[in-house]
Order: structure tokens, then sequence, then C-alpha cells
């Protein structure tokens, strides 16, 4: 869902080789829109939260193109094994979505049709990212956002400290590339700085475990 | 461990002098993994020596 400086900040935040920006809009291009949906890994549905809900035309677009012969496991089966994530942006502070909060529903409560969704159609249903206020936030909020966001999109699995520790590392080594010639050695030398890091932080993780198994035993 | 601090002040110098959002925004979550890094690193070597410095197993 296009519009606000919210969605504008993460367009061109969500500007990488892997990920496909695509506003829903009316008409809706059935067949089209099914290749699409075939061609992703990881789907993201992002909108600001209407109501405590997706807007209309996001719901009319799921609608019409989530047929039964399309997405049922049963018949055409072709978002089976593909993830499921949602962005919501909010007006109001993210704090306030729980029990005895303003609003008195969590997110994750809120969002549940879509976790049925997935449910139903045997995708994998990914943590809600939440952007709030995101005009009250600050520069340095931001440039965390942008990359939490990038993150959201591109790395795979989330949650782990060493996927994120991975996917930034190959983020640095994409910039690299790019990085003007001044800065090459000294980007270079960070890089085989947190690699090795990365590297010793393994090790010790797994000699840790194996003296685990030892008191185990 | 010095090395590692090293690493955080040379991603929060670029960071400073890089005019562009997004390669700013790389550099600061970089620098945040350098010290995240570190942070785990002594935990974990901690825990280590912890555990492996267990008189009832001589």
């Amino acid at each position: 869902m296009a519009d606000s400086g919210t969605q504008q900040f993460l367009k061109v935040a969500a500007e990488l080789p892997l990920v496909t920006w695509h506003p829903v809009s009316e008409p809706v291009a059935i067949e089209q829109e099914q290749q699409l949906l075939q061609q992703a890994d990881r789907i993201i549905l992002q909108f600001p939260l209407y109501w405590y809900s997706a807007p209309a035309l996001l719901k009319n677009w799921l609608d019409q193109v989530l047929t039964r012969q399309f997405a049922y496991p049963a018949a055409g089966g072709n978002l089976v094994g593909k993830s499921l994530g949602i962005v919501v942006t909010l007006g109001s502070p993210a704090r306030q979505f729980k029990a005895g909060g303003d609003e008195q529903f969590t997110i994750s409560e809120l969002m549940a049709p879509f976790q049925a969704l997935a449910n139903k159609l045997k995708m994998n249903y990914l943590p809600t990212f939440v952007v709030d206020q995101f005009g009250y936030q600050s520069e340095t909020e931001k440039a965390k956002l942008l990359i939490d966001y990038q993150r959201y999109l591109t790395q795979a699995p989330l949650g782990h400290f060493k996927a994120k520790s991975d996917w930034l590392i190959e983020q640095l080594r994409l910039q690299l590339a790019v990085a003007p010639a001044e800065q090459q050695q000294q980007l270079n030398l960070i890089l085989t700085q947190l690699q090795s890091n990365q590297d010793e932080l393994d090790d010790l993780q797994a000699n840790l475990k194996l003296v685990q198994d030892m008191e185990d035993d | 461990m010095a090395e590692q601090t090293w690493a955080t002040q040379q991603l929060l110098s670029l960071a400073a002098q890089t005019p562009q959002f997004k390669t700013r925004a790389l550099y600061l979550a970089l620098a945040e993994l350098s010290e995240e890094q570190q942070r785990r690193l002594t935990i974990a070597q901690n825990e280590l020596d912890g555990r492996t410095w267990n008189p009832s197993r001589w």
C-alpha cells in the first residue's frame, strides 16, 4: 500500500537485489498476481493498520487472488512451504497494543486472520514486523529500522544472532564492491575482523556444547 | 578485544563521514554487531572457563 512517508522510506529500503516491491491496485489482474506470488519465497503483506485490520484494498486483493484452485494445498497448493510475513505500520505507539494498554489487544492477536491463512495454506508464518510512529523516530532509530526491515525481507532464518551476523557481513561484502578506492583497505580489515570474531564465537559455542554434553553424561 | 574496539571505532567514524543514509545505516548496524560479538565472546569465554573449572570432575 503506497502513500505516506513511512511507505516511501520502506520502499527505498526495499531496493535490494532479490526483492520485488509490488503495490496492489484495482482492478486486480488475478493471473499476473498469482504468477508474482509463485516467484517469491517470502511473501510480505505490508500495510498501515486501518481499524485493526488490513485496508479493504488489500483484503479485496487477497480474496480475489487466493483462489481455491490456486492456493488450497489440496488443489494448486502454489504457496505451500513459502513464508508469509506482515509489515504493519501504526500511527499510535506499539506499547499500547497489549492487555491493559489503550488498545487492549496485541498485534499478534489482531493479525490472527493472517496466521490462520498461513496455516490453511501450509505457509510458514513469520513474526510480524511493526513500525510505529515513524514520524517521531530519531535519525538513529530510522537507521536501525532500515536495517531491521531489510533483514526482515531477506535474512534467512530470522531471529538468530548467527544469521543476523552472516547477513550483515554479507552486506559489508556487497558494500566493499562499490565503496570508493580509498576505503577499500579499511573496509577489508573490518570485514576480516568481523568474520574472524564470528568464527571465534562459533568455535567457542561448539566447545561449550561439547562441555555441556559431557556434563549431561 | 582491543581489535574489536578498533573495528567499532572505524565503523562509527565511517558512518559519521558517509552522506548516504542507507550506507550510514549499514555502518551503524555493523558497529553494533561488532560490540555484540565482543559481548558474546566474553560471555562464551567466561562460561567455558566456568564450566571447565569444575573440581568435582577432576
